[in-house]
């Protein structure tokens, strides 16, 4: 499946779900251009393992994938993912942008339209518009700087409140991954590895953060944070349909 | 020694009616062979234990423990871990750990040092709750060291940073910061590890042109390039 997602730079087909597979699409985006020899000096395998991981395991918890590796994850293409997906994982650039519709800081990532630098913010007002009257996703990592912290408000967009809901208590069926601060490659590397394999083992969401938080990377260099329901799983929920205008899932 | 462990942190109404699975034969890091065991508790949660065949604690993860935001001193999250190394039977290592707020989880990590120098990642954890409550612990395998180069055969400070200037991608600054560490080599002298055997290297701090963190790692020795790291 991942020969497939790194084939060509794809946008992977079709970004207009079928109804009854809405909500099971898990859309994976990895950021290549900026990251490449080209254009940071030296040699960077990072986004095509992060982005094989993710998919991979998405892939074997029952998700669609669909998504793109390099310059076909443009703006467009990863916001009309987004807007029926269930699951999201996001490798780029990320930072407080300012938003200027929304004429204040947001948070967001880059996409990569094949630019080493300046290529479009995706911001969270644009996810939550392209999101609008889905429930909330049920995983999304956004492995980027900055979208951990509790400015982001990525989190949100995808419909996932910033609070911890711990084990054994009712919550959402939502979890949120992202950083705080800067995020040192290695460390995401190590982590994110330790981290689907503790998901595709069985474990719940937070449970399997929990584990990876005892993979060998350094703390000083990596500060993941969540958001979500700790017992959450990591396997698509059942199809749920779209709400029409003024309606919401609560 | 699962039921043990459990009996430390688990109270006997959880543990009655557990259900312990079979253990299983895994492949840990550096070729070491693990035996993993999960218990399944009463309510949902699960204990899971990794251990060498020589009966050596690697892993340790409680699941379902809670996430309340009652936060303890550095100091007594210190007494805590320590208290649990002791019930584990786990030796203390020396010096004080790190101790960093992960998620509403406190990792305190006592890095692993070779004649004063840190093998960045490698080392005695373990991950509390805010309460103190253990979430797990990991004692890995230390990894593998090359031979140090002698004393007089590494390279200096100075011929590090003016190497790694030569290095540097266009646009890109040293941000004056040179420490030596135990460092893997990367793939293609990339970022992804590709060695498990780690080298005495100068880990030299930039920056790229578009303003992000970089370090590139050069042979203690030969000040060769052995990989980058960086922020997306």
């Amino acid at each position: 499946m991942i020969t497939a997602l790194l084939a060509a730079s794809i946008v992977v087909a079709p970004l207009v779900t079928p109804a009854a597979e809405r909500g099971s699409v898990g859309a994976v985006f990895a950021n290549q251009t900026a990251f490449s020899a080209r254009c940071l000096g030296f040699n960077t395998t990072a986004p095509t393992t992060l982005a094989a991981l993710a998919e991979r395991s998405l892939t074997a918890l029952g998700w669609g994938v669909t998504g793109a590796l390099g310059p076909s994850f443009t703006q467009r293409s990863v916001l009309q993912a987004l807007s029926t997906a269930g699951a999201a994982y996001i490798y780029s650039h990320g930072d407080h942008y300012w938003d200027a519709a929304e004429g204040e800081r947001s948070s967001g990532f880059r996409a990569d339209s094949g630019l080493c630098v300046d290529a479009a913010r995706v911001v969270a007002s644009e996810i939550a518009a392209a999101r609008s009257g889905l429930p909330p996703a049920t995983l999304v990592i956004i492995s980027t700087c900055h979208n951990g912290e509790r400015r982001s408000k990525v989190p949100a967009a995808f419909g996932i409140e910033k609070r911890k809901v711990g084990p054994g208590e009712a919550g959402p069926r939502s979890f949120y991954i992202g950083y705080v601060d800067i995020a040192w490659q290695g460390g995401i590397l190590v982590f994110e590895r330790a981290f689907w394999r503790a998901v595709r083992s069985g474990l719940s969401l937070g449970a399997a953060y929990d584990r990876a938080l005892l993979s060998g990377f350094s703390p000083a260099m990596l500060t993941p944070n969540w958001w979500g329901s700790y017992d959450a799983l990591a396997t698509p929920p059942r199809a749920l349909p779209r709400l029409a205008p003024g309606q919401r899932y609560v | 020694m699962l039921l043990r462990y459990a009996a430390l942190f688990v109270d006997a109404e959880a543990l009655r009616g557990s259900i312990a699975e079979t253990p299983v034969i895994i492949d840990g890091e550096f070729g070491e062979q693990l035996i993993e065991q999960r218990l399944l508790l009463v309510g949902g949660a699960d204990l899971t234990m990794q251990v060498t065949v020589r009966g050596t604690l690697r892993t340790l993860l409680r699941s379902g423990v809670s996430t309340d935001e009652i936060s303890l001193s550095r100091s007594a999250l210190i007494a805590q871990g320590i208290r649990h190394l002791a019930a584990l039977g786990i030796p203390m290592p020396a010096g004080l750990p790190e101790v960093q707020d992960l998620g509403g989880r406190e990792i305190l990590f006592w890095e692993r040092r070779v004649d004063g120098v840190r093998v960045p990642g490698d080392g005695l954890r373990v991950v509390l709750a805010a309460s103190g409550e253990l979430v797990g612990i990991a004692q890995p395998a230390p990894a593998p060291l090359a031979p140090a180069p002698a004393e007089g055969a590494r390279a200096t400070r100075a011929a590090a940073l003016m190497a790694a200037a030569l290095r540097l991608p266009e646009g890109g600054n040293l941000d004056g910061t040179a420490e030596l560490a135990w460092v893997a080599a990367g793939r293609a002298g990339g970022d992804e590890v590709a060695e498990t055997v780690r080298r005495l290297a100068w880990v030299v701090g930039c920056e790229l042109a578009a303003g992000q963190s970089c370090a590139i790692r050069l042979d203690a020795a030969s000040l060769d390039l052995l990989g980058w790291d960086w922020t997306p």
